[in-house]
């Protein structure tokens, strides 16, 4: 009979004492939202979603670890799964040892592991420690011990949380071709991983799950892009929201203050979008008292993540307009900052003390950016080239 | 024969033989191995958990191991306990201090309500949260981290990596063992290799890299950088630069030469300060001397990498490559004896006064 898997408005929550060995303060947490899902034979399904989605809750039931709180599970076939790498692993027992216990745990017989064992070895590449108690073993060493020992079974229906990232990289490679080999033999993988990759390169099919439900199902390419660039719009909102937080003007010293901050782009009307090549430049006004004795105004140019493109101070006294008044403007040519979100900073200082400050947040777009990547700074390289002669016959 | 039997035959293992390591302040240092080649071993000797058989280790400072990371608790403790035990134990925090400590924590973990909840109700996920939120709470002086960064969903990892930075910003030094070799680009300059519990390479981070996953340059039968072209230049912050390239054309086709020159922002990666289109060099068979120009290099002293791709000008079909990810990028040193306050770049700019209020 064909492999199957069919979950019907699968629901599962869990209640968590608040008060510790309490009745009182208890509260439920749906986990696995209403799941209706038909996996088919063939299907390398990778789930991919935030801690806490429901994505173990999910495999876990599939797998018979636990059950629904409500819904129904369908599953035709032989489910095999590796939800910890290692659990299974008896310490005191050697490699091989442990390969013939979990055989026989299986259900298999002594002739049919026989026939395997070195099979197993040979994948697992433990060299000498095969023979050495599990104990010895380090983490990903038992994890390949453990994955060589399941795929071996020849599994119906697999199903692997995270598993994968603990292998090296020659490891890696070698545990996905054997998924890919027991899925060209018509059977159902599932994963669970955060490496977008492996999830690329072994599955034809993938779910996003998010508190508790899928939320989007198809080409792991298609899924596995729209996830990322969510958790990264989400987080860059964030980051956004971080760094405006810092505009603002305030004077913390009578007598000093910061006037307007001011940046321009091509044109006479100050702007907040400025285009790269365009030619651009800040202008600064302030007061800044006399009695304040070595005045300097601080000007950096900061960018989303932090990296600081321009740090320059200057004294105020050279800017001065009248006597407590000055302006500067700073002049920056055609603009070379690269495409991204920045603050400019202007600080007011006297005797290492901030006396004013203001800052303003500004993005630059960069209609002609150079292909192939995002270089901090647009700024012209040019080239000459001459040629000077035929090649010598060796270097043909 | 006399003799005395030995009672069984006890095997030895040697994880590791007669590893030198010197790890400088403010660096991190990335170990690079299979599973099995001693990577672990090593922290943990490194960690002080075990002892070596032979040889010193010396630490100068306080070490944090992000290594066995359930080690100090068990999961009957609730997050907040577990928290409280490792700063009170690892980290020697005064009572007085922990209630600030244990709130960024909470709110580091994104455990919420959980926070208060015992460990083993916790998701492998949760879990993994609330070790790093507790282990990286404090400033240490040494971190040795082990596969840390593998953990947690994408925007837990986007986290952990800020956090390290800001660490090895303030000046910490670490170890990291792991076989993510992404992870060692972005975060550390040097690199080993760890095979059979030996060094089997020592050096730059990419050249560890490319040699670890055991890259190979393509060969390049159309177009090629000569040989003679030296690996290393050297430029002076803000002058005009020319940098002298031998591209030699072997069959006649319009080749074209790509420049961009990168810097290593610890904890970030390798990031582009510079790119340029492909620009043309010529088709006729034979050596071409190009002559990269950069007017008055926007550049601030340090080491960067230049890296330079020759393609087919019509197909953009690569020909040849010079760059850190082949692990042979040729080497940018740049000069001044300016001061640029910290900024990452030489922004060219003029100031002026100006009138009105």
């Amino acid at each position: 009979m064909e492999q199957r898997l069919s979950l019907e408005h699968v629901s599962k929550s869990f209640t968590t004492a608040l008060i510790p060995g309490g009745q009182a303060g208890q509260s439920t947490k749906l986990a696995v939202d209403d799941v209706v899902l038909e996996i088919r034979c063939g299907d390398r399904v990778g789930i991919v979603g935030p801690n806490g989605a429901g994505k173990s809750t999910l495999l876990h039931m599939i797998a018979g670890v636990s059950s629904p709180t409500s819904g129904r599970i369908d599953v035709q076939g032989k489910v095999t799964s590796i939800l910890t790498l290692g659990v299974g692993l008896r310490d005191d027992l050697s490699g091989r040892e442990n390969i013939f216990v979990d055989g026989a745990v299986q259900g298999k017989s002594r002739d049919d592991i026989d026939k395997v064992v070195e099979e197993v070895v040979a994948f697992a590449e433990l060299g000498e420690f095969i023979d050495y108690p599990v104990r010895t073993y380090s983490t990903g060493m038992k994890a390949r011990l453990a994955f060589s020992m399941i795929t071996h079974l020849e599994p119906e229906i697999l199903i692997i949380d995270e598993a994968l990232s603990v292998g090296d990289a020659g490891f890696g490679a070698k545990a996905t071709k054997k998924i890919l080999d027991i899925c060209n033999r018509g059977k159902i993988v599932i994963i669970v991983s955060h490496s977008m990759g492996s999830i690329r390169s072994m599955c034809n099919r993938c779910l996003w799950m998010d508190s508790g439900r899928i939320v989007m199902d198809g080409d792991p390419e298609v899924v596995t892009a729209a996830y990322i660039e969510a958790v990264r719009g989400a987080d860059e909102a964030i980051l956004l929201q971080r760094f405006k937080a810092f505009e603002r003007t305030r004077s913390v010293v009578p007598g000093s203050r910061i006037n307007s901050v001011e940046l321009f782009n091509g044109s006479l009307s100050p702007a907040r979008v400025l285009k790269a090549g365009e030619h651009s430049f800040l202008r600064i006004r302030g007061e800044h008292a006399l009695s304040a004795a070595g005045g300097e105004c601080q000007i950096r140019i900061v960018r989303l993540d932090d990296a600081v493109l321009l740090s320059l101070v200057q004294c105020v006294d050279q800017w001065r307009l009248g006597e407590t008044n000055f302006g500067l403007e700073i002049d920056l040519g055609p603009l070379v900052l690269g495409m991204a979100t920045y603050r400019l900073d202007v600080s007011l200082v006297s005797n290492d003390c901030v006396c004013a400050e203001s800052s303003v947040v500004f993005e630059v777009i960069a209609p002609l950016a150079p292909t192939g990547g995002k270089p901090m700074l647009l700024y012209p390289m040019t080239l000459e080239s001459s040629f000077s002669g035929a090649l010598e016959g060796s270097l043909r | 024969m006399l003799g005395i039997e030995q009672p069984f035959d006890a095997a030895v293992i040697h994880a590791l033989k007669d590893i030198s390591l010197k790890v400088p302040r403010g660096k991190i240092v990335g170990i690079l191995g299979r599973n099995g080649a001693g990577k672990s071993t090593l922290l943990r000797l490194l960690g002080g958990v075990y002892e070596p058989t032979a040889g010193r280790i010396w630490r100068n400072g306080q070490v944090a191991g992000l290594f066995e990371l359930g080690g100090v608790g068990n999961a009957h403790l609730t997050g907040r306990d577990y928290a409280e035990r490792y700063l009170r134990v690892i980290g020697g925090v005064t009572a007085g201090a922990l209630a600030e400590l244990l709130d960024d924590i909470q709110e580091f973990s994104e455990l919420g309500d959980a926070f208060g909840q015992k460990i083993r109700t916790y998701s492998s996920g949760m879990s993994a949260r609330l070790y790093f939120a507790t282990a990286t709470a404090m400033q240490h002086e040494i971190y040795l981290i082990d596969e840390l960064l593998s953990v947690g969903d994408e925007h837990f990892q986007a986290k952990c990596w800020r956090r390290m930075r800001e660490r090895l910003l303030n000046g910490a030094s670490g170890v990291l063992v792991t076989h993510a070799w992404e992870a060692i680009v972005r975060l550390c300059e040097h690199a080993c290799i760890i095979y059979d519990g030996r060094f089997s390479f020592v050096g730059d981070s990419d050249k560890a890299v490319v040699k670890y996953l055991g890259l190979s340059v393509p060969v390049a039968t159309s177009a090629r950088f000569s040989s003679e072209n030296p690996s290393a230049y050297s430029a002076i912050s803000g002058e005009d630069v020319e940098l002298q390239i031998s591209v030699d054309v072997l069959e006649e086709t319009e080749v074209s030469l790509a420049a961009s020159i990168e810097v290593l922002r610890v904890g970030l990666g390798w990031e582009i300060v510079l790119l340029s289109n492909p620009m043309s060099i010529g088709a006729a068979v034979g050596r071409h001397d190009v002559i990269l120009k950069i007017a008055k290099l926007p550049l601030v002293p340090g080491r960067y990498s230049l890296n330079l791709f020759l393609s087919r000008e019509k197909t953009r079909e690569g020909l040849d490559v010079r760059s850190w990810t082949y692990g042979n990028g040729c080497e940018l040193e740049v000069l001044s004896d300016k001061d640029y306050g910290g900024a990452m770049v030489r922004l060219p700019y003029t100031v002026r006064p100006i009138g009105g209020l």
